[in-house]
């Protein structure tokens, strides 16, 4: 578990999906994977998109800082890092 | 149809090698888990089947494009179909889980524009004896029983 009390699979979520965000292609394959309707949480996601995508624009160092704004409106990093949605291989 | 899953250190050596061809842009990966110890026989010459066959690697990259190709492996993908096993992306804090000093044991390898690095197989088994399930400790008996570890 991380020091945000993240569980280590969720944190590569967010650590990877920082990685591929940078890169259009895989910023669209992502996108396009999440709203599928064949996933299981693409509803879920439009609730959570702009939430996710800042996560995703943001520094790899700059975890504290975005925790910290997170808890002033009642969320965490950890909260926000579990709705980044997996990502299923069949459909990708 | 057989069960395929992984269980030999070709498998793992035979992906790195794809994985070495397909990246353009040097980039460093670390081999933790099963997948490193079975690498570490394969290294060896060693054939000995792992005991409980692993279903995934755990690779950790600070590349793109290494992640990238390792999304392509990832749970449910037809690399999964067609292998029996499948690549899962690890964050890098998990490295944390080793001794401090880790990297000084490392075993270190180049495919293409890959740099592998693969912790000594005493460190890799630190975090499984840690965890303590069945399939951790067969695997460490095994790895004790080919010579990996004292």
């Amino acid at each position: 578990m991380t020091e945000h009390g993240i569980l280590y699979q969720d944190y590569a979520k967010l650590e990877y999906g920082r990685m591929l965000w940078k890169r259009p292609d895989m910023r669209e394959r992502l996108l396009r994977h999440w709203t599928d309707p064949r996933h299981p949480h693409a509803e879920r996601f439009k609730e959570w998109r702009a939430e996710v995508e800042k996560l995703l624009e943001s520094p790899p160092d700059s975890d504290d800082e975005l925790d910290r704004e997170l808890r002033t409106r009642g969320l965490s990093l950890r909260v926000v890092v579990r709705e980044i949605p997996s990502v299923f291989g069949d459909f990708f | 149809m057989p069960r395929r899953e992984l269980k030999s250190g070709k498998q793992v050596a035979e992906w790195l090698d794809a994985l070495g061809k397909s990246v353009i842009t040097p980039g460093d990966i670390i081999l933790i888990g099963s997948g490193g110890l079975l690498w570490h026989a394969h290294d060896r010459q060693i054939q000995t089947e792992l005991p409980e066959a692993s279903m995934d690697v755990d690779p950790i990259t600070d590349s793109d494009e290494i992640a990238a190709f390792c999304y392509n492996a990832i749970i449910g993908s037809e690399f999964e179909r067609e292998h029996g096993w499948h690549v899962n992306l690890m964050p890098n804090t998990v490295l944390r889980e080793f001794p401090a000093d880790w990297r000084e044991r490392a075993s270190r390898r180049e495919y293409g524009q890959v740099t592998l690095l693969v912790p000594h197989p005493a460190d890799l088994l630190v975090p499984k004896l840690k965890r303590g399930e069945p399939r951790d400790v067969k695997h460490f008996e095994w790895a004790k029983r080919i010579g990996l570890v004292a």
